[in-house]
């Protein structure tokens, strides 16, 4: 039995391989945050073109909401949900392939505290049989390609039975405002505190390591800050984890785009902006780039 | 060390190649003792030092009670009473320290902060277990000629016989839990003659399949039944995410189950069954002989029959009824909420036994899916004790279902039902070979395990720990 099992494994993993190999499945991407941050980097490690001449920007989910803005195709963005800059680096570092400009988030730079995270993509066991077999590959997946053709060829259907829009608009995201204040509450209270000394200086060192092998390449490295929610600008442990950046990696040495001011800006969650405040930082942040010297 | 990751497998391979390279029974067994020890220590070398202290008293307590006569049987039973005290003592030292420490003394004092700063070993629930067994089976065997399949004459034999029996990796860390009885008469020379290969590659494949396709994905989808994100969903989803659940710690821990067994069946070792299909459970007892088997026949042959079974009369069997299935709900996890879980089912199960003592219900046989619906209905209900440990939050899960005016999360509605699919196919299939479906279910077994392994290598979802890991 076990070789009949075989047999028809082969015929199914060939026939399957034939499918990916011809059908462009980009559109697939309606996701759990995991497999959206796995896709993502695939994606860059496997099939992002000409990345030498790009920018890469890396983060956490503050800065992952940029996707769903017009950032232009120069950007490749591989910040992630749930996990931080670390992992950006990472993944940047763990490539052949490095961008010619990185954008590194600073406001969340104390999740770099967990750096366990991705560190099977990058092992070789995973990393050669995933470039040359893109059936293993997330974005190959067989069950979410069934509910991203749902969700992709049937919005009208979908559209009937939510009654919610098949894009997630602002409105959608809004949906979250019913933990907002709760969030935006414990967030305030974490921000107001002086992050524990030593907390800071191991994701610092971490993020060091990172940076020196990135620098070594060549790679410019700028820096930039997201807005948050009105009443959590400007607080105390933003302000102490900016000033370490700036001790540690100078302005006279390194470029920085400073937090613009958080009015107007909105978010959905107390943390996250809703797509129009995300487009909003986009102009803004595009805008700031140009006035780069790298 | 995961069963899914690259470093198990190659434990295996390794483990496995020399196991049959090497001829003798000690050899043997040595060789899957240190496996073993790795294995446990390759997350947190210090805790070894635990497993090996409690594997030292049960060796020297049951060779002490087997070299007794047994006309000195009040001595032989004080030993095998130690040994249950020894066993029970580290368990509850090691497991029920923080509950005991946050419930009567709080985080803030000094002896409540030792109390929670207390690590949890890993399989501490198990390893014990298995050796309260030993104890308890070597004190009952009455013959001294039986001794000899569970207690060898020499002292070192028996050394490697129990280090193996309480260690054996493949169910060291989440069972099945095993009994001496059953396990160590197993062990002797083995050859590679002695492999079912087919079994063994059944139990892999469907075990894998469960946890990697199944419960990985799904607890991708559940991950959003956590306080407070769930108070942002709406009814329906909620109600399908903790059917996601019970379908997750199904398939989480039924797949654990047979990848141990699986692998024990590569070392051609028999473990026990754990799950038989429990959803098709009619009944809340029937239940319970279908979910974690290992666990019920423990706590059935070495607590509810001590304790007098259904032997002294209606209020002694309720009330052993109770006690069993409390402890049995605190043995899964150190939180009051457990034991909640428990006294659920300890009083499912008494209310069912008074019914069936008391009126002759027939039930239709149109209306026993119904039946089997209503049970399923409340088993699952009741893992929301499991997932949210904290009253107040199963409590505020409870009145999400109908205070949340949100619309529905259909990402996560259809993800978990296409995800449970194979689960209840997996259950159907069961009855349909019981109904004399099982030629045309052999016919389609290669496509069947071809698709499973064809899903492993295609979409397998993140590796996550086995949710009993915790217990």
């Amino acid at each position: 039995m076990i070789k009949k099992i075989g047999v028809i494994l082969l015929i199914q993993i060939i026939l399957y391989s034939l499918f990916v190999s011809t059908v462009d499945l980009s559109w697939i991407k309606r996701q759990s945050f995991e497999q959206s941050n796995l896709i993502k980097s695939e994606k860059y490690l496997y099939e992002e073109q000409n990345i030498e001449n790009r920018s890469a920007i890396i983060g956490t989910s503050l800065s992952a909401v940029l996707d769903k803005t017009d950032l232009p195709d120069e950007f490749v963005n591989i910040a992630f949900h749930g996990m931080s800059v670390l992992d950006g680096f990472k993944l940047i570092n763990s490539s052949p392939q490095k961008p010619e400009k990185v954008f590194v988030e600073m406001n969340m730079i104390l999740l770099a505290i967990f750096d366990e995270d991705y560190k099977d993509l990058q092992t070789p066991y995973s990393y050669y049989p995933k470039k040359y077999l893109p059936i293993l590959r997330q974005k190959a997946r067989p069950v979410e390609l069934i509910t991203s053709s749902f969700f992709e060829f049937a919005p009208n259907f979908y559209r009937t039975i939510t009654g919610q829009p098949t894009i997630e608009s602002d409105e959608e995201v809004e949906v979250e405002n019913f933990l907002k204040a709760s969030q935006v509450e414990k967030k305030k209270v974490e921000l107001s505190t002086t992050a524990r000394a030593g907390l800071v200086d191991t994701c610092f060192q971490r993020l060091a390591v990172e940076m020196q092998a990135l620098e070594q390449t060549g790679t410019c490295i700028i820096f930039y800050e997201v807005p948050l929610e009105e009443g959590l600008c400007g607080l105390t442990q933003s302000n102490q984890i900016r000033d370490r950046f700036y001790k540690e990696y100078p302005r006279t040495k390194y470029q920085y785009i400073s937090q613009p001011s958080c009015e107007g800006y909105r978010t959905s969650d107390g943390l996250h902006m809703t797509l129009k405040s995300a487009k909003k930082f986009t102009s803004y942040f595009l805008e700031q780039v140009k006035k780069l010297k790298c | 060390m995961l069963f899914t990751s690259l470093g198990f497998i190659i434990l295996v391979l390794v483990t496995f190649c020399l196991y049959y390279l090497l001829k003798g029974q000690n050899a043997q067994v040595l060789t899957l003792i240190i496996a073993s020890f790795l294995f446990y220590a390759a997350n947190y070398p210090a805790l070894l030092a635990l497993l090996i202290f409690s594997i030292a008293i049960n060796i020297s307590i049951s060779y002490r009670i087997a070299r007794l006569e047994e006309s000195v049987n009040s001595l032989r039973r004080l030993y095998a009473t130690i040994g249950v005290i020894l066993n029970l003592g580290i368990l509850a030292f090691f497991k029920y320290s923080p509950l005991i420490g946050r419930t009567f003394f709080g985080d803030s004092s000094s002896i409540g902060e030792f109390l929670v700063s207390i690590p949890l070993p890993i399989g501490i629930s198990f390893f014990t277990f298995q050796g309260i067994s030993l104890v308890v089976d070597t004190f009952r065997t009455q013959k001294i000629e039986d001794y000899h399949s569970l207690i060898p004459k020499k002292f070192n034999d028996h050394t490697l016989n129990t280090a193996f029996f309480i260690s054996f990796f493949p169910q060291l860390v989440a069972g099945p839990i095993v009994k001496a009885h059953e396990f160590l008469p197993q062990i002797g020379v083995k050859t590679w003659k002695d492999i079912e290969i087919n079994t063994c590659f059944k139990n892999l494949t469907t075990g894998y399949f469960l946890k990697m396709v199944v419960a990985d994905n799904l607890s991708s989808f559940t991950f959003w039944m956590v306080y407070p994100y769930f108070q942002a969903k709406s009814a329906l989803t909620l109600m399908v995410m903790l059917f996601g659940y019970s379908i997750q710690i199904f398939a989480d821990f039924a797949g654990y189950s047979l990848i141990a067994i699986g692998i024990a069946g590569l070392f051609s070792y028999k473990l026990p069954t754990n799950f038989l299909f429990p959803y098709i459970s009619l009944s809340f007892s029937e239940f319970w002989r279908r979910w974690h088997i290992s666990l019920s026949t423990f706590l059935r042959e070495y607590l509810y029959i001590p304790l007098g079974g259904n032997r002294e009369g209606q209020v002694r069997t309720y009330f052993n009824l109770m006690t069993t299935m409390v402890l049995g709900g605190l043995w899964h996890g150190a939180a009051w909420s457990y034991a909640v879980w428990g006294a659920f089912h300890g009083i499912a199960l008494a209310i069912e036994r008074l019914i069936n003592d008391y009126f002759d219900i027939k039930i239709p046989k149109a209306l026993l899916f119904f039946k089997g619906l209503f049970i399923f209905l409340m088993i699952t209900f009741a893992w929301l004790l499991f997932k949210l440990p904290e009253f107040n939050h199963v409590i505020a899960y409870v009145s999400s279902f109908f205070n949340n005016p949100n619309g529905n999360d259909y990402n996560i509605i259809i993800h978990i039902l296409l995800y449970s699919i194979p689960v209840i196919l997996y259950h159907f299939f069961y009855l349909l070979k019981e109904n004399k479906g099982n030629d045309y279910l052999k016919r389609a077994e290669p496509i069947l395990y071809s698709t499973m392994l064809f899903l492993i290598i295609t979409n397998s979802g993140s590796a996550t720990d086995f949710i009993y890991f915790q217990f």
